[in-house]
């Protein structure tokens, strides 16, 4: 669904939690566009290999390296191999989701949360996602190509379901992303969000129940929920030259549902 | 449209319609000159003699500064027909970006504004009357100062309207000029001394301006042999296959090739300042893409222990992020293919040189990038840049180590672009001085000297003219010739 | 003096199956150049593996052995990359040779291209020799091909029957005064596969043997036995000078020729290609399609030489490309090629370069020359396959303003006693 080109040929990609869903979604993506890939995930699963296969048939290079991206040491790794292996890199995709459960009936509520739970999910998103660019920003500046996409969730402007310490670490990324865009604009590079509806099919999701769906099928103008590569689409779009004068944006891909 | 590179009102109608014409293309635009000969350059300089006596030797220099003053009013007019014939020729000819020529042509021509060139006089002459008569000498007695009555004016290189400043600075000295046009940019001084026609034609019969091949030794030696002095800008190279031509009995005023460098304090890489510094630097890298003598080849960074300011690869990256978008609006012009194998092989160079050295990086945009930020080290013999906007970055920890890396360019280093605190100026300046430096210029306006320059580190106007001193002698001693005879009172 | 025989036979056994198809792709009559298409990628393969400097190179221009299609994408080092690194697939001290350049431009710094065993550098020279310099004795030099072993392809000396031979004067020092030289390499083999035993090198410590070589001219006449002249193009000049001194000239016999390489260097006066042919021709009375240039450097292993001499002798001679090279003419910021006769550097592809890089980008400017084998596609299998036109190096460039170039700030920097700008 997503096409094919040359467009990001020569391009080196890192996505961080690409190993199944959203993020094996981007992986694929990027290289069915050109871009080598480098698949990330906690463990190195017969899920990630698949996606490197994917990878590889679209006539891109893709590795997995197994690696905990809130590690600081372990995303110095991760870059480092990255560049080792495929060249510097010039696409970083913030994915990785610390473990999370959309469940809106066993949800931890403002009454049972703790502020390691908000530490937790904020180390996660905002921590990796630090530690990686760190790592890659020599190989990401100075030429015009590096991008920088996070993915985050339509629940930061639409919080249908409360989840406190994931809308707040998420919310979290999208004030970084806007800062490294000031911050990192000057040297070339853009920084940009997406931010998904509900996705059904990500393991993620698999706590949330028919009737939730239904109901925020109908109060979606386009008539269904996200699929992987609707995500993947638009962080092509940011990792491309199409939106390449585009930076601090969070697009939000969810069918209508938030309009801003 | 055929433009007309000569300017020849020396010669009479029936002269002019008797020569022969050659058409060239050039960029798209199509040129026109006369076949030069020995005999015609011959002519031209008699006649530049005739007219320089009759019209420039006993004419004020303040009238020739009101003169020139309206030419440039003219100029400043931005419908003023030759200014939109330079603006619409001179990219094609040279390849430079429209809205660059465009941009930098118009601060250029602000620089022969009648208060500029007062001010430019008045820095080679306190008082400028000492080039219409004797005037009281501070050493006492009198003195007065000549330009040699003929100039032959050789002119290089592609940027665009220089040789307009040489023919100016041989009218303020009332020296009549024969012009040769490069063949990189060889325009502008026929229109500028079109302008001056139509303003004062009697101050432009003294200018000619007629191209021939570099080198050419019958025209040459005609051309010189009819001048008391000959100015020429051009490569080293071609000033010393100069030199062995000219005869003795004229002088020889040399403008070599130079190259240019800029300084950047520890306080211009702080966090809070560091993009506008590198946008100034930029901008002096992209000005003629670095043809022009002006621009930096080499930007010394000082890196102090502190943490105030960002790292020298960031703001190497910041640099490479301001060519860039300087190419988007002003692209590079096209190299070529000499240059752009030797700037292919100084990018190469410089890349083989960051793997094994951490302390070295390279910023482009791939193979053919149109831009360069080579980050290096204080250590090896200086190394200029093969231009087209190629800059080497090398951090200093102490401004000594600027002059000790300008050691070995000591006579050929012209400008410096400064970014300092306004009380480090002079410390940096101490150095650069003291290196050969002779023009130290804000970062960022590196391509815009001001008024009164000394070109070369030499008086512009001064190097030109020859002095008469009539010594307090003269005053104390000839009463005794005076028929009124006071002697003996 | 004559020179020694060296012994060049190589080890076949020693020959990678790579090697030996290269060598046997060079040595074919009848090469199919789907051939060199498969070999380039495998032999790029080889050295992106053996080679670290050159993987590095590649890898940051994000050329791999298994993304490339075709050999147009293999990545060209530059020169200066024979300086900088260690370009090679083989350690130095396993290296049957070193050939290192004469360091004209800057003495402190030598290209060096390593080569593991000099069999394909042999085959090549020896190739190219007998289809371009001595075509009407073309019986096929694989004596040893047809012998039935197909990867020696050195005879052992004196299995050349005697009429493919000539006597071989050579204005060069022999090999091994100059170990690190490939003219000398290249012309003492020439002289022990091609010359008879009564062939000389006229070049020692001492300098050109002029008296000798006038003898030797003096004997070619009495004797009617044709001469082969080979040497740099410098040490000709020398030589025409010191004939033109003592007012000497020759009419060597029929069959005779030349064949001279390499530019001037500052080592004598400069001189066309056109005076020099001219000047063979009044002071030896060789013909000017009996005289040849080639055109090699220290970093390839291959050597072209001019359209001659087969039939007319064109003003402008071209360069003929071997079936085991392409020479692509190329935008030096780009590296695509440029269109067809239109000026560009020359990058080479080089089959039998391979213990370093098979692609070399030279600083040499030429075009294409005569009709156009790629017909618009660049990719085709004719890519690189066109007689190539030389101009001359691109070194040096002189800025158009008045902004000092590289090379002239470097001079600056050599000489101390730079005159002021203004006296």
């Amino acid at each position: 669904m997503l096409g094919t080109s040359r467009m990001l040929e020569g391009r080196t990609a890192l996505v961080t939690g690409s190993g199944r869903g959203i993020g094996a979604a981007i992986a694929r993506g990027l290289a069915q566009h050109g871009a080598d890939v480098a698949i990330n995930c906690l463990r190195d699963t017969e899920s990630a290999q698949q996606v490197v296969a994917d990878v590889e048939a679209a006539s891109g290079r893709g590795i997995v390296i197994a690696a905990d991206v809130t590690d600081p040491a372990a995303a110095r790794r991760l870059v480092e191999e990255t560049r080792e292996q495929l060249g510097p890199i010039d696409i970083v995709v913030h994915n990785a989701l610390a473990g999370f459960q959309f469940d809106p009936r066993g949800r931890r509520a403002a009454w049972n949360l703790s502020v390691e739970d908000y530490t937790a999910q904020v180390n996660a998103a905002v921590g990796a996602a630090h530690a990686v660019t760190q790592a890659a920003l020599p190989d990401l500046t100075g030429h015009g190509r590096g991008r920088i996409v996070s993915v985050l969730s339509d629940l930061i402007e639409r919080p249908g379901v409360p989840y406190p310490d994931y809308v707040t670490a998420k919310s979290a990324l999208l004030g970084w992303s806007r800062a490294m865009s000031a911050e990192l604009g000057p040297l070339g590079v853009t920084v940009n969000c997406v931010a998904p509806g509900l996705v059904p099919s990500t393991g993620a999701a698999s706590g949330t129940d028919d009737h939730l769906r239904d109901s925020l099928e109908a109060a979606t103008p386009l008539r269904r929920l996200a699929e992987p590569e609707d995500v993947a689409g638009a962080v092509l779009a940011f990792a491309s030259d199409w939106l390449g004068f585009v930076t601090g944006a969070c697009l939000f891909v969810d069918g209508g549902l938030v309009m801003r | 449209m055929t433009l007309d590179v000569s300017f020849l009102p020396q010669l009479t109608d029936a002269e002019h319609s008797a020569l022969t014409w050659t058409t060239s293309t050039r960029g798209g635009v199509a040129l026109q000159a006369p076949e030069p000969t020995p005999a015609l350059v011959t002519t031209l300089t008699e006649r530049l003699r005739d007219a320089q006596q009759t019209h420039l030797a006993d004419r004020s220099v303040l009238d020739i500064v009101d003169a020139l003053g309206r030419v440039q009013a003219l100029w400043a007019n931005p419908d003023f027909s030759l200014r939109r014939t330079a603006e619409d020729a001179l990219p094609r000819l040279t390849g430079y970006a429209p809205l660059h020529v465009r941009r930098t042509l118009r601060d250029y021509l602000t620089t022969f504004r009648r208060d500029r060139l007062l001010r430019f006089l008045a820095q080679d002459f306190p008082d400028p009357g000492v080039l219409d008569g004797f005037r009281p000498s501070p050493a006492g007695g009198r003195r007065r100062a000549r330009g040699p009555a003929v100039l032959t004016q050789v002119f290089a290189g592609n940027v665009p309207g220089l040789p307009a400043w040489d023919l100016i600075c041989g009218l303020l000295v009332k020296s009549a000029s024969l012009g040769k046009p490069a063949s990189g940019e060889p325009l502008f001084a026929s229109l500028f001394t079109r302008s001056l026609a139509e303003i004062d034609a009697d101050l432009a019969s003294c200018l000619a301006i007629l191209p021939w091949p570099g080198g050419d030794d019958a025209i040459e030696t005609a051309a010189f042999a009819g001048s008391d002095a000959v100015v020429a800008t051009g490569s080293r190279a071609a000033l010393a296959d100069l030199r062995t031509r000219v005869p003795a009995r004229v002088r020889l005023i040399e403008h070599g090739a130079t190259v240019s460098v800029a300084v950047l304090a520890a306080e211009a890489l702080r966090t809070d300042r560091y993009t506008e510094t590198a946008r100034r630097l930029a901008r002096d890298i992209a000005h003629y893409d670095q043809q022009a003598c002006l621009s930096p080849h080499v930007a010394y960074i000082e890196t102090t222990a502190s943490d105030t300011g960002v790292p020298v690869d960031v703001f190497a990256a910041a640099v490479a992020t301001e060519l860039a978008a300087i190419e988007r609006r002003n692209p590079r012009a096209p190299l070529t293919l000499e240059e752009a194998a030797a700037w292919t092989s100084a990018r190469e160079d410089a890349e083989f040189s960051t793997w094994d050295d951490e302390a070295q990086s390279l910023f482009t945009a791939g193979d053919d990038s149109p831009w360069a930020v080579s980050v290096e080290t204080v250590n090896s013999p200086f190394q200029a840049s093969p231009l087209g906007r190629f800059v080497r970055l090398i951090p200093v920890t102490e401004p000594s180590a600027i002059g000790r890396s300008l050691a070995g360019v000591t006579r050929i280093v012209q400008s410096a672009g400064l970014a300092c605190a306004p009380a480090r100026a002079e410390e940096f300046a101490e150095v650069l001085s003291a290196a050969g430096v002779d023009r130290v210029a804000a970062l960022g306006r590196m391509g815009a000297p001001a008024a009164g320059w000394h070109h070369d580190g030499r008086p512009g106007l001064g190097d030109l003219v020859t002095w008469t001193d009539l010594e307090p002698s003269v005053d104390a001693e000839l009463d005794l010739y005076d028929p009124d005879d006071r002697s003996g009172a | 003096m004559t020179t020694a025989s060296h012994p060049t036979s190589h080890d076949s056994a020693a020959l990678s199956a790579l090697d030996a198809d290269i060598l046997a792709f060079i040595q074919s009559e009848d090469p199919d150049p789907a051939t060199f298409d498969a070999l380039a990628l495998r032999l790029f393969a080889h050295q992106f593996e053996a080679n670290p400097a050159y993987q590095r190179y590649c890898r940051s221009r994000k050329a791999t052995p298994d993304r490339l299609r075709h050999w147009s994408e293999i990545p060209a080092v530059p020169l200066t990359a024979f300086k900088r690194l260690t370009l090679t697939t083989v350690p130095e001290k396993d290296a049957a040779a070193v050939f290192m350049t004469s360091g004209s431009t800057d003495p402190a710094s030598r290209g060096r291209n390593h080569h593991r065993h000099l069999a394909l550098y042999d085959a090549s020279l020896l190739r190219s020799f007998r289809d371009r310099f001595l075509p009407e004795q073309s019986s096929p030099l694989g004596d040893d091909s047809t012998s039935g072993a197909p990867t020696g392809y050195v005879a052992p000396d004196g299995a050349l029957p005697q009429c493919d031979r000539m006597r071989i004067l050579v204005l060069n020092a022999p090999r091994e005064q100059a170990p690190h030289s490939s003219i000398a390499h290249f012309f003492s083999t020439l002289v022990e596969h091609r010359g008879t035993p009564d062939s000389l090198h006229l070049v020692s410590d001492d300098g050109l043997d002029v008296d000798t070589a006038l003898n030797a001219f003096a004997q070619a006449e009495h004797s009617g036995k044709p001469l082969a002249v080979l040497g740099t193009s410098f040490s000709f000049v020398h030589l025409l000078d010191a004939m033109a001194d003592v007012d000497r000239t020759f009419r060597l016999p029929a069959g005779s020729r030349v064949l001279d390489t390499g530019g001037f260097k500052g080592k004598s006066r400069e001189v066309t290609a056109e005076d020099l042919r001219q000047a063979f021709r009044v002071r030896l009375g060789v013909p000017e399609d009996h005289c040849a240039n080639y055109y090699g450097m220290t970093e390839i292993s291959t050597q072209y030489y001019d359209r001659t001499p087969l039939g007319a002798v064109p003003d402008e001679r071209a360069k003929v490309v071997p079936h085991w090279a392409r020479l692509v003419v190329v935008d030096p910021l780009t590296r695509t090629p440029v269109p067809h006769g239109e000026p560009g550097l020359l990058l080479h592809l080089d089959l039998a370069n391979a213990s370093s890089c098979l692609a070399v980008l030279s600083d040499d400017i030429g075009w294409a020359a005569g009709s156009d084998p790629t017909a618009r596609a660049h990719t085709s299998p004719g890519l690189g396959t066109a007689d190539v036109v030389l101009r001359g190096r691109a070194a040096g460039a002189e800025a158009r303003g008045c902004s000092l170039a590289l090379d002239e700030v470097l001079s600056a920097n050599r000489t101390p006693a730079v005159p002021p700008s203004r006296p």
